[in-house]
């Protein structure tokens, strides 16, 4: 599904991704973990084109993803969310939805009608009711819990129908029964076909829902296995606790 | 003394368009476009080089307008809008002051200094409309409210929406597939369209124009406008071009003496937009829009 | 929230409202005639249009001690005009919608006066600039005159000269509102080769300009900048550059001999010629001038516009003491159209048929202590 090549990135004189290669097959919840400063996100950005490549090559379903422009990408079926919540806290939460769900302004024309919002309505309850947000359907975003604001997220990344999602610290900072819900969620993407990648640091959570592990460190590939194994990889130990 | 009404209820109309034009750029997208003020002047000279010298009349001057002020914003705008925000402020700064001097100097385009008079009144199967008029009014309230109309479906459309989005989170916008340097390019082209019309407007009634309709004091007001208004906020728009007008005028009629209205004036702009900032930074009426 | 708004709105509604009704614009009764007056009380041209005002003021003043215009007072109701044409047509707006006035003594500024025009042409209404020089002025209305000659004058004299003495020069010119309008004229009439250098307001270094110059085998260099402190500077510039041509200045130079002063043995070397307008040394000059710093306590600024001003109020009272009524403005336009011959500090004063007065520039030329008139 999505293939890395000898990955680069420098960044002055550090290399914040070396060489990083990877695969990740179709309909897998994989895992990415590393220590603090491995290069995670920024592997993300690189993938994504939200930062320019200096080396390597990208291949999502066969195909070479050139270094174009981010926005891009999401009509391939690439999406992706952030470290710190990024959501239109001005916006209401079904326009938050409605954005992610419109691509069609290759003609700008229709950008001036208001022919989607019907549409688009039902979809968008369904979404809101899989993680119980459908009162908050007019509210404005930015009155939202953290926690609501984390989900927020990742429903809109799900309303842009993108078959590959990534997700960054999708549980950072959510309290246990929030968390339950994420966990639903993901889940039941995996179900409808999709596939993911998932960058955590709350190992309990990854562990469970992840076919398969992969741990970097200071910018390069470590290694790729099923949970258990990688828990008890003493290179993975090593990075963790050592240096 | 009608006329002075009606000379007032003219330019507070040409205001509020050029206002929300701006609020369109500034209000909605949060674009930091600081020379609001070239898109107006752009639009004003070339209707009056168009009437002056080719004939034109005032009906194709306002297309004419709005496609040059247009095409301009789109080329200023692959220049600039690349920029963030604290640098776009001081490009499009810098660019109204070249403005002036452009304006000043290519006198073989605007006859400098000089100033081009002569500009005629809007014609109307060869009834002439003069200024000050009641049909005069009655034209410009026709086209303002139309243009006004018309950025009021822009604001309420798909396309607001994502202005809206943009304002909040740029790069969540792309996030979610949005070529946002179109959008952002769209707003400020729109945005500028509209500024040409006004300036068409102002073009065919004060039916004089030199460089002065590029000085930076204007757009000073026109900021005023829009944030006393609510950034963004349609409504805040009109009302807020309208209480920046009174306000203005207030000086001139309580009788002060001549020679500190001026300065009044400032101090009373001054104290409306801390004031605006201190009580209520989003805007004095963004109550009529808000779900109380 | 709501209620804070709609009670300021209210409020000023009620303010603008009260001194509405309060505002007694002296609709012209039996008591005064009420003219407008649109001047730079602010701003940069600040400092002349309030010598105007002042000036405007003291003379009416006068008349009125003397009876004013057959029996009635006159008053001057005078408004901002900012030198910008903007103001200036908003100012007229007001003094003949609100104040009802059928005569305007103004602008100053030349932008001020093109942009009162369309307003006051439309509504018939007399507008008198007592300052604007700019040679668009001259075609502006059929009721729009001045008491200033036009800077297209300036170029004439210049060009004419010119003609007389050079076959190719050089001319250096500022590019304002003032300078262009008397370089434009000047190119217009002048029959030999022109090498022309437009320079910004902004510039003040020269030297590439002038080496340009010096190479194009010039037979006189024309100066034509907008203030003395400019016109230092390209003297300075074009001494260390030992220019060796004569010299055509305009009237910013000529009028102030205290900057030529300062390059004398220069200009006096290269002989130095130069266009003004003078008010010639009388009798009556010296009490206005007496008049005027004992009332404001310091000598007048502008010594030309002095006179244009005193003369401009006194032709614009002369007519409108000639007419039964104040609002027939036909009859005051050809009163002043009329105007032949009349009697002011700039000498016998007539109008042209465009509304413009015969007041002409003439040569002077520099001793290395003032510039004297020279006979051609």
């Amino acid at each position: 599904m999505l293939k890395i090549q000898e990955l680069s990135k420098k960044f002055g004189g550090v290399h914040a991704v070396e060489k990083f290669s990877f695969e990740i097959k179709p309909n897998h919840i994989t895992g990415l973990i590393g220590p603090n400063g491995a290069g995670k996100t920024t592997a993300f950005n690189l993938i994504t084109n939200f930062l320019p490549r200096d080396k390597g090559e990208v291949f999502y379903k066969e195909e070479l993803i050139k270094k174009s422009s981010a926005y891009k990408l999401v009509k391939k079926g690439i999406a992706r969310t952030f470290q710190q919540i990024r959501i239109f806290p001005e916006l209401t939460v079904k326009e938050n939805l409605l954005l992610a769900m419109s691509h069609d302004y290759d003609n700008w024309w229709n950008s001036f009608g208001n022919i989607d919002e019907n549409l688009e309505e039902e979809r968008i309850m369904e979404l809101l009711k899989e993680v119980n947000l459908e009162k908050y359907l007019e509210e404005k975003a930015g009155n939202l819990s953290y926690g609501q604001s984390k989900l927020l997220e990742i429903l809109r990344v799900v309303a842009t129908n993108a078959d590959l999602i990534l997700l960054d610290e999708p549980a950072a900072g959510v309290n246990p029964t929030m968390l339950r819900i994420v966990e639903k969620l993901i889940l039941g993407l995996k179900e409808k076909g999709k596939t993911l990648l998932v960058i955590e640091h709350n190992m309990p959570f990854l562990m469970g829902i992840s076919d398969e592990i992969i741990v970097m460190e200071s910018g390069k590939f470590l290694c790729q296995d099923l949970p258990e194994k990688v828990q008890k990889d003493p290179k993975v130990l090593e990075a963790y606790l050592g240096g | 003394m009608i006329e002075y009404i009606f000379s007032l209820i003219i330019i507070t109309s040409i205001w509020t368009l050029l206002a929300q034009s701006y609020n369109l750029s500034f209000g909605l997208t949060g674009l930091f476009n600081l020379g609001h003020i070239i898109f107006y002047g752009i639009g004003a000279y070339t209707a009056a080089i168009l009437n002056t010298r080719y004939g034109i009349g005032f009906f194709p001057n306002l297309i004419f307008a709005a496609l040059v002020s247009g095409a301009f914003a789109a080329f200023f705008g692959l220049l600039t809008l690349r920029l963030s925000g604290h640098y776009l402020a001081i490009a499009t700064l810098g660019a109204a002051m070249i403005a002036t001097v452009v304006a000043t100097n290519w006198v073989s385009l605007t006859n400098g200094p000089l100033g081009i008079r002569g500009i005629e009144e809007p014609e109307f199967f060869g009834k002439i409309i003069q200024a000050d008029s009641l049909e005069f009014v009655v034209l410009m309230l026709i086209i303002v409210v139309f243009c006004n109309f018309l950025l009021y479906k822009i604001f309420n459309s798909p396309f607001g929406r994502i202005q809206r989005a943009i304002k909040d989170d740029e790069i969540a916008v792309r996030a979610v597939g949005k070529n946002t340097f179109a959008a952002k390019s769209w707003s400020l082209i729109l945005s500028a369209a509209f500024a040409g019309i006004a300036g068409c407007l102002y073009t065919h009634y004060r039916l004089f124009l030199d460089p002065s309709i590029f000085a930076l004091p204007e757009i000073i007001i026109l900021i005023l406008m829009v944030v006393v208004g609510g950034r963004g906020n349609f409504k805040g728009a009109i009302l807020g071009t309208i209480l920046v007008i009174i306000i203005g005028e207030l000086p001139r009629f309580i009788g002060f003496p001549d020679n500190i209205i001026g300065a009044t004036r400032n101090l009373l702009f001054a104290a409306l937009l801390i004031g605006t900032m201190f009580t209520r930074p989003q805007g004095l009426f963004t109550f009529f829009t808000e779900k109380e | 929230m709501k209620n804070f708004t709609i009670g300021l709105i209210l409020g000023i509604l009620v303010v603008f409202g009260y001194q509405q009704l309060n505002y007694n614009p002296s609709v012209n009764s039996s008591e005064a005639i009420v003219i407008g007056g649109i001047a730079p009380l602010t701003g940069d041209a600040a400092s002349l249009g309030i010598q105007t005002q002042e000036i405007s003021n003291m003379r009416v003043e006068e008349v009125n001690k003397e009876g004013g215009i057959n029996g009635r007072n006159l008053e001057i109701i005078w408004e901002d005009g900012k030198c910008t044409p903007g103001e200036a047509s908003r100012a007229a707006q007001k003094l003949i919608g609100i104040d009802k006035v059928s005569v305007i003594l103004g602008g100053v500024c030349s932008g001020e006066t093109l942009g009162a025009t369309p307003i006051t042409e439309r509504n018939k209404v007399i507008l008198f600039s007592p300052i604007s020089t700019s040679p668009e002025v001259t075609h502006a209305g059929d009721f729009v005159f001045r008491s200033a000659p036009s800077d297209s004058t300036q170029g004439m004299v210049l060009a004419d000269y010119a003609n007389k003495h050079f076959k190719r020069v050089g001319l250096i010119s500022e590019n304002t509102d003032y300078a262009l309008g008397v370089a434009n004229v000047f190119e217009e009439i002048f029959e030999g080769e022109i090498v022309r250098e437009d320079y910004l307001s902004t510039e003040s270094d020269f030297k590439t300009r002038i080496t340009k110059l010096k190479n194009e085998k010039l037979d006189a260099l024309i100066i034509n900048p907008q203030s003395p402190p400019k016109y230092e500077i390209i003297l300075k510039q074009l001494q260390e550059q030992n220019w060796k041509t004569p010299f055509l200045v305009n009237e910013v130079a000529a009028g102030n001999a205290e900057s030529s002063i300062k390059f004398k043995d220069f200009l006096v070397k290269n002989k130095t010629v130069g266009a003004n307008f003078i008010v010639p040394e009388s009798d009556e000059l010296n009490d206005v001038l007496q008049k005027y710093e004992a009332k404001h306590g310091k000598k007048v600024e502008y010594l030309n516009y002095t006179g244009t001003s005193y003369d401009g109020i006194n032709i614009l009272i002369h007519a409108l003491s000639q007419v039964e009524n104040i609002s027939d403005t036909e009859s005051i336009r050809d009163e002043l159209y009329a105007i032949k011959d009349f009697p002011g500090l700039l000498g016998k004063v007539s109008m042209d048929e465009n509304g413009d007065v015969n007041i002409t520039y003439t040569l002077f030329e520099f001793n290395g202590e003032e510039f004297i008139p020279i006979s051609e």
